[in-house]
């Protein structure tokens, strides 16, 4: 069972039908109680960092997710959510939820980065393995849509990388914590096999 | 690096196909989920439903009919349909869609763009331009006009100006339709090269080719990131697959590796 958590910012139905889709049995979860008592966890959203960050914490979330992780269970962050994780954003210069050390930072136009928003799909080069990157191709393509992206503290979290003008990461991973900057749930046959490899992870690497 | 993206507009009047389509070995069909269901699994990047419905309470419609594609296609949704307020786009939002297409809002209310994109992202809202080649002028110095057609307002906006203005506001993308140009003669490279310029946001091509070429051309010299792909290339006998092959032959790099199983 995925618990998927209901905050304001999240874009929940195309996750929940791509978890319907595997015939993985999901359910939207309200309450931190609910978080706490979850076999695994995601998150996903694109509304802006902050707007998430804001809302994970008015909500309890934030504290919940802590306890979550600590405890183990399997966490999926996507997209901002994943942002959200970070312990400080360049947007409005405050606190993230620090599940793990790293900023995010807005992209910076340049001769390679002519457009500020990285929208589309986009190939991700599988730096290190895991469970979750198991079956992925070096063809496979995922979407992405954000104009900030995550830069760790320590490099040996990413796990996977895209190209856009700069490499940025586009897996974040440390212990039972998965984070993507893409969106695995509008990624076709590539993002489904990732949610089906998430779906059966015990939360070690 | 970033591919380049194939676009699919369906227009749908009262939840069905404007105009009816057939796929290689199927019938014709007007029924926009099928429809969609079919373009995905061919490896379209993205799909666009256009509301061309004459009534405006089309909307409840169009959200049953999107979350009808959400249970089949895993990829990005848009809806350009009748927009007043933020909670028309928190609905389509809440039933799956990725962003919402906007025109006249953009001048009759240009702070639901920034506020659609703070509440749901920086690439929330497109904002679409019907664009017409005039004489250079003062209003116009670009030489290039935006028609605004549901408008009865006589406003005059120089295209690249209001590209330009409408993603300060915080739209996350720019279609682009000549009102020139038809599917014959392809896609307007000079005005798609100019606005791609101009912006940083990414740059669609709007109203589709007929032939390879015109989508060479356009990622390449106009240097869009994204193109609309007319009926005629992936209807009938031909499909989304082989146009990707040709553009991926000639150096445009497309998604390709769709049909993987999960």
């Amino acid at each position: 069972m995925v618990s998927i958590i209901e905050f304001e910012g999240a874009t929940n139905a195309a996750l929940s039908a791509a978890l319907s889709f595997l015939s993985i049995q999901s359910a939207i979860i309200r309450t931190q109680q609910a978080v706490a008592e979850s076999e695994r966890v995601v998150l996903t959203a694109s509304a802006p960092v902050q707007t998430v960050v804001k809302a994970l914490k008015k909500s309890g979330f934030g504290r919940t997710l802590r306890l979550a992780f600590d405890k183990g269970i399997p966490i999926l962050a996507c997209g901002s959510a994943a942002q959200a994780l970070v312990s400080s954003s360049e947007e409005g210069h405050s606190q993230c939820l620090e599940l793990f050390s790293g900023t995010s930072q807005r992209l910076r136009s340049s001769a390679s980065v002519p457009r500020l928003i990285h929208a589309g799909w986009n190939s991700i080069t599988v730096e290190k393995k895991h469970p979750l990157l198991a079956d992925i191709q070096p063809s496979d393509e995922f979407y992405f849509a954000h104009c900030s992206h995550i830069l760790p503290m320590e490099s040996s979290m990413v796990y996977a990388c895209s190209e856009y003008g700069i490499s940025m990461a586009a897996v974040i991973a440390t212990k039972n914590l998965f984070a993507t900057q893409f969106h695995p749930e509008l990624s076709g046959q590539a993002g489904l096999r990732l949610l089906k490899n998430f779906s059966l992870w015990k939360g070690t690497i | 690096m970033i591919s380049k993206r194939l676009i699919a507009l369906l227009e749908i009047r009262m939840g069905k196909l404007l105009k009816s389509i057939r796929f290689r070995d199927a019938a014709e069909t007007t029924d926009p989920v099928a429809t969609a269901t079919t373009l995905y699994e061919s490896g379209i990047d993205e799909l666009i439903f256009y509301d061309n419905s004459p009534s405006s309470d089309s909307r409840d419609t169009m959200i049953k009919m999107v979350e009808m594609v959400r249970s089949k296609a895993c990829i990005p949704l848009g809806v350009g349909t009748a927009i007043r307020t933020i909670d028309d786009i928190s609905s389509l939002f809440g039933a799956g869609v990725q962003k919402v297409y906007v025109d006249t809002i953009a001048i009759l209310n240009p702070s639901i763009i920034s506020e659609a994109s703070q509440r749901f992202g920086c690439h929330s809202v497109s904002l679409s331009m019907d664009i017409r080649k005039m004489h250079k002028s003062l209003t116009i110095p670009s030489g290039y006009e935006v028609i605004f057609k549901s408008s009865k307002m006589p406003i005059r906006f120089d295209a690249v100006q209001w590209a330009t203005k409408c993603q300060e506001l915080g739209a996350g993308e720019v279609i682009i339709n000549s009102m020139d140009m038809t599917v014959k003669k392809g896609f307007d490279i000079p005005l798609i090269s100019l606005i791609s310029d101009a912006v940083t946001i990414p740059v669609i091509a709007g109203g589709g080719g007929l032939k390879e070429q015109h989508y060479l051309d356009v990622f390449t010299t106009g240097k869009a990131d994204g193109a609309m792909v007319s009926p005629a290339l992936y209807s009938d006998d031909h499909s989304i697959g082989e146009l990707k092959a040709v553009l991926k032959d000639n150096g445009v790099k497309v998604r390709l590796n769709m049909l993987q199983g999960v």
